[in-house]
């Protein structure tokens, strides 16, 4: 092909592109949100396959009943007797005794050596909810390895976070599907119809919208009756998340019907004779699906950052599903403060997570905007 | 004059449709929760010893009104709310309007606090970083309002009590000291109680300032852009003057708008944070209504004030608008 | 001598992409009292050009050190392109120059009266008082031809048609009596009546006063009118200029040929449109030797694909840039 050939075709490209491809387009050109996006795709991924990376179950059945609140393990490749090839730990014990004052004191025994070793046989797992396995990236020839520590009942806080992850990426999506079905219903109707309905519809919306959310949410999530299982709350903790969050997207969804709608192209298809139904699939859809997504990631931190204040005081998520929120609930206490430090590295990832959510969302909604560039 | 009264009657009536919307949601919620006052208060009653029959429980209800029809006593809890009496809880047995009482002002004035606050810091440092083109700062000021928005107030409060604790050795905790605590209301007592209330207004400041930064960069930046900016260069005008005059001048206008989205957000965090602290104030009372005593009554009194606060802080805003931007203005007159 | 001197203006802006080149080795000059009709298709950089007259363009503009703005005023002479600070423009920023824009609407300030800002200015450039710089605001308002001036004074631009607008902006401009008046598109968002108002109000005005003009405009209609000479952009590159019968009578470049044969006739209006074929190219990919040889209908071999023509005169004061000129001369 030649130059000029080569060079007609990518100027044809570049004005055949559909909306997604000139979004991708001027998504790549934007360093903070294209690492943002390799963060998350790496979070996303550690979270999808948490059991298979996590060493150990992160309930109380993955407990290690000998190391309660035990400090994070580094597990090194050189100690005073040389180096080696495979990283390993020293072994730990513990004791309490009237001697210490019944207090936990370590012991480590420097002479000893326990390997680490890698795709071990550990406690069983079901990948995606339904693959079978006990695999797990690594483990220890004996004993436990604990890289984020542990908490008070003995489970290992690195196992915990992937799963953490796992459940608020869970929470997320979960709370963004249901609340952006309720909106394209609310909004749509109110979009679509215009006029009387359109104005009532908007009059509640704003109403709802101007109630806090969060103690909205607590007064709804302590009326679920405690005997429920943690399941079960989880699925219902999801859906008043995505029940509460309606209102700003169902806006979102109507501003952009209604634009869309008195747009000529869309008055040009109908003369050409289209039916109501295929002027909203062909044209309308197609012309705001990129823009719904990016709102979709958009409010997406915000469902994950009220589900862990929720969880946190206690409302939200419980034992044993892992959210940092549940994680967090005891770090308030000033011991807890003071000497377990290790408590807060989930908090890291967490902030991560939401940062990374952030920067996304933001380059998405400046990729999306076709004047952005102009008004640089 | 009169077309603005009667701007101002419309906008107030607007907002007492969406509180009586709002006063619905909250009532209906309160309906919802299984159990209603007539059975908890016998069934503590219950547990005080004294035998009780079905009958008791139909003759408490007819005597608390809650044989009445749903919409008869959302109607009168809305009568009462609108002149702020909320009438008994039932977990706790007092006047709610008594319990909530000078909590209601402090968490207002202290959540109100955090919004000057956050806009104090974030007017000036928005309108510059939106001027400057310098893209450290423009970067790292990004990162802290992103920063602002990622990490949960909660974290931020238990960071500095962390801190607190660690290398002062005291707890940054309450709102009163303890001998002021349930004295009655003195200069002393108001004077404690600043001393205390720079923690949680600062911790409640943080992400609204790092929200209201963003607001106010976008703002100035969009305006920045416009044609009139340009034309007021070509004119010879610059500097501080150009940037104060024209973009700043006319980004103040939404700024406005979005000061009681930006106290909904205050309102979220503040049950959390107040937790933490240890506030004396209606978040926590929020918070032990639901959490500790599913108490239907306090946490839905709560929510409408917190809701009537916010309606009452867009209805002001509004006003404030007209009377600043002549856009508005001049249509309300024609 | 003349009013203005504009020599080997060259013009990029640093983006992302890369350097953009947006005006190349243009040069001009107006005299005192002279008309210039500035035209071009869009993105052709003539209003970049008028904007380098006031360093208006945006930051990220990057001016050649060949290129060289020098306005002589009664003072002596100035360089606009060192003027380095804000403070120092003020001299030429609506003092010698003044502009008009092509969106009277969005050039006023919108929740300002139309007399603050007019006041505000004649306070930047002169001594006045407040309430001398009010009153001369309200007699240019009335001379552009506002009725009930005083009242206008005090109203926001929104509250105004746009043919008023445009009128205020004149006033406006023209109220620090500057010695150059740029006008950018001033017609082109007003409707077709209020247009021939607007430009019989300029040319009024330019008698009276007496200042230079430089006239931007896609409309060869407009200049002909308007303009004592012409100068003719394309891709950032002035390919024709002359005085403006002269240039529309006998048109070098085949581009002011093009922008000729695509105005309609009213005389004759059975003789077909016939428009220059092809787009201008983005300034991203700048054609090599002379810029129009992708649309030209007249090239003549290889050498428009490599070569930059330089320009060559073809009458008095009547240039332009283009090989066939070079044939011609040479033949």
């Amino acid at each position: 092909m030649t130059a000029v050939a080569k060079d007609q075709k990518a100027k044809e490209a570049y004005f055949t592109a559909s909306q997604r491809q000139l979004i991708w387009a001027r998504f790549k050109k934007q360093k903070a949100a294209m690492v943002a996006a390799t963060v998350l795709a790496m979070l996303i991924l550690s979270g999808l396959f948490a059991p298979f990376l996590a060493p150990y179950d992160p309930t109380i059945a993955g407990r290690d009943k000998d190391y309660l609140n035990g400090a994070p393990q580094i597990p090194q490749f050189c100690d005073k007797n040389g180096c080696s090839l495979r990283p390993f730990l020293h072994p730990v014990t513990r004791e309490r005794s009237i001697q210490t004052n019944f207090r936990w004191v370590e012991k480590i025994n420097d002479d000893e050596r326990v390997y680490m070793q890698f795709f071990v046989r550990g406690d069983e797992y079901k990948l995606f909810g339904f693959i079978p396995g006990d695999v797990h990236l690594f483990g220890m020839e004996e004993g436990y390895v604990h890289l984020f520590g542990t908490d008070s009942a003995g489970k290992d806080i690195f196992s915990r976070t992937l799963f953490a992850i796992w459940t608020s990426l869970q929470v997320g999506t979960l709370g963004v599907v249901i609340s952006f079905v309720l909106a394209l219903i609310i909004g749509g109707v109110a979009g679509y119809y215009g006029g009387m309905v359109d104005s009532v519809i908007q009059m509640i919306t704003d109403a709802v919208r101007t109630i806090p959310s969060i103690p909205l949410f607590m007064a709804i999530a302590a009326f679920i009756p405690p005997e429920w299982s943690a399941e079960t709350r989880f699925f219902v903790i999801t859906m008043i998340l995505g029940l509460v969050g309606w209102p700003t997207l169902a806006r979102r969804v109507r501003t952009h019907l209604l634009v869309e709608r008195n747009q000529e192209y869309v008055l040009a298809a109908q003369l050409c004779g289209a039916s109501a139904g295929h002027v909203i699939r062909k044209h309308l859809l197609p012309s705001f699906t990129s823009y719904i997504i990016v709102d979709l990631v958009i409010s997406f931190p915000y469902m994950v950052l009220s589900e862990t204040a929720l969880s946190f005081i206690g409302l939200g998520l419980k034992d044993p599903v892992n959210s940092l929120g549940v994680m967090l609930q005891n770090v308030t206490k000033a011991d807890v403060l003071l000497n377990y430090q290790w408590y807060f590295i989930p908090v890291v990832f967490f902030i991560t997570l939401v940062m990374a959510f952030v920067f996304v969302g933001d380059g998405l909604r400046d990729a999306a905007d076709p004047y952005a560039e102009a008004r640089k | 004059m009169l077309q603005f009264a009667r701007f101002t009657a419309i906008r107030a009536a607007l907002a007492l449709v969406t509180l009586v919307i709002v006063s619905l949601v909250v009532f209906s919620l309160m309906e919802l929760v299984p159990g209603d006052c007539a059975e908890r208060y016998l069934a503590y009653k219950n547990t005080q010893g004294s035998a009780i029959t079905l009958a008791d429980i139909e003759a408490e209800r007819a005597r608390l009104g809650l044989d009445r029809p749903f919409l008869t006593r959302w109607a009168s809890w809305l009568a009462g709310a609108f002149q702020g009496e909320f009438g008994d809880s039932c977990i706790l047995r007092v006047n709610i309007a008594q319990l909530l009482g000078s909590k209601f002002w402090i968490s207002l004035a202290i959540c109100l606090g955090s919004l000057v606050l956050a806009y104090s810091i974030a007017i000036p440092v928005g309108i510059i970083s939106a001027a400057s083109k310098n893209p450290l700062l423009n970067n790292s000021l990004r990162f802290v309002s992103y920063l602002g928005l990622a990490m949960p107030n909660f974290l931020l409060a238990l960071m500095i009590m962390l801190v607190s604790t660690v290398y002062f050795g005291e707890t940054l905790t309450g709102l009163f000291s303890p001998q002021y605590k349930d004295a009655p209301w003195s200069l002393d007592k108001f004077l404690d109680l600043l001393k205390h209330a720079w923690l949680p207004i600062f911790i409640l400041g943080w992400s609204a300032t790092a929200f209201a930064l963003q607001t106010v960069r976008a703002l100035m930046s969009d305006e920045i852009g416009k044609l009139y900016v340009t034309a007021a260069a070509a004119r010879g005008i610059y500097g501080r003057r150009l940037l104060w005059r024209y973009p700043a001048r006319h980004a103040l206008g939404p700024i406005v708008n979005s000061l009681g989205f930006d106290l909904n957000r205050i309102f979220n965090e503040l049950p959390i944070v107040a937790l933490i602290l240890t506030l004396t104030e209606m978040g926590s009372l929020l918070l032990d209504a639901l959490a500790r005593s599913n108490d239907q009554q306090l946490a839905g009194a709560i929510i409408f004030l917190l809701t009537a606060s916010i309606v009452a802080v867009n209805f002001l805003t509004e006003i404030l608008l007209a009377v600043i931007d002549p856009r508005v203005r001049k249509s309300i007159i024609r | 001598m003349s009013l203005i001197d504009v020599e080997n203006l060259t013009l990029q802006f640093q983006t992302d992409e890369g350097l953009i080149t947006a005006v190349e080795n243009v040069s001009f000059s107006i005299a005192p009292g002279e008309v210039m009709g500035l035209v071009g298709e869009s993105g052709s950089g003539k209003s970049v050009t008028a904007k380098s007259l006031m360093k208006l363009n945006s930051s990220n503009a990057r001016y050649s050190p060949e290129s060289k703005i020098t306005l002589h005023l009664e003072s002596g002479p100035v360089s606009v392109l060192d003027l380095k600070r804000p403070r120092d423009m003020e001299v030429v920023r609506g003092g010698a120059i003044s502009m008009i824009f092509q969106e009277p609407m969005a050039s006023f300030a919108p929740a300002m009266t139309i007399g603050k800002q007019m006041v505000e200015q004649l306070l930047v450039h002169s001594d006045m008082t407040k309430k001398q710089a009010k009153e001369l605001s309200i007699e240019m308002l009335d001379r552009v031809g506002i009725s009930d001036a005083s009242m206008r004074f005090n109203q926001y631009a929104f509250e105004m048609s746009g043919g008023m607008r445009q009128r205020a902006m004149i006033a406006m401009a023209l109220s620090t009596k500057p010695k150059l008046l740029i006008a950018d598109e001033p017609t082109t968002a007003l409707d077709v009546t209020i247009q021939a108002q607007v430009i019989d109000l300029m040319k009024e005005l330019v008698d009276e006063f007496g200042m230079g003009i430089i006239f931007i405009t896609h409309d060869l209609g407009v200049v002909a009118q308007t303009a004592d000479k012409v100068a003719v952009m394309y891709l950032g590159r002035m390919v024709e200029e002359g005085p403006v019968r002269e240039v529309i009578r006998n048109p070098f470049h085949p581009y002011t040929q093009g922008l000729i044969d695509a105005l309609p006739q009213l005389d004759d209006l059975d003789k077909p449109l016939t428009p220059v074929p092809g787009d201008i190219p983005s300034p991203l990919e700048r054609p090599e030797g002379c810029v129009f040889h992708t649309r030209c209908s007249q090239i003549i071999g290889d050498i428009c694909k490599t070569v930059v023509p330089h320009r060559i005169e073809t009458g008095e004061f009547h240039g332009a840039s283009c090989h066939l000129c070079h044939q011609g001369a040479a033949e």
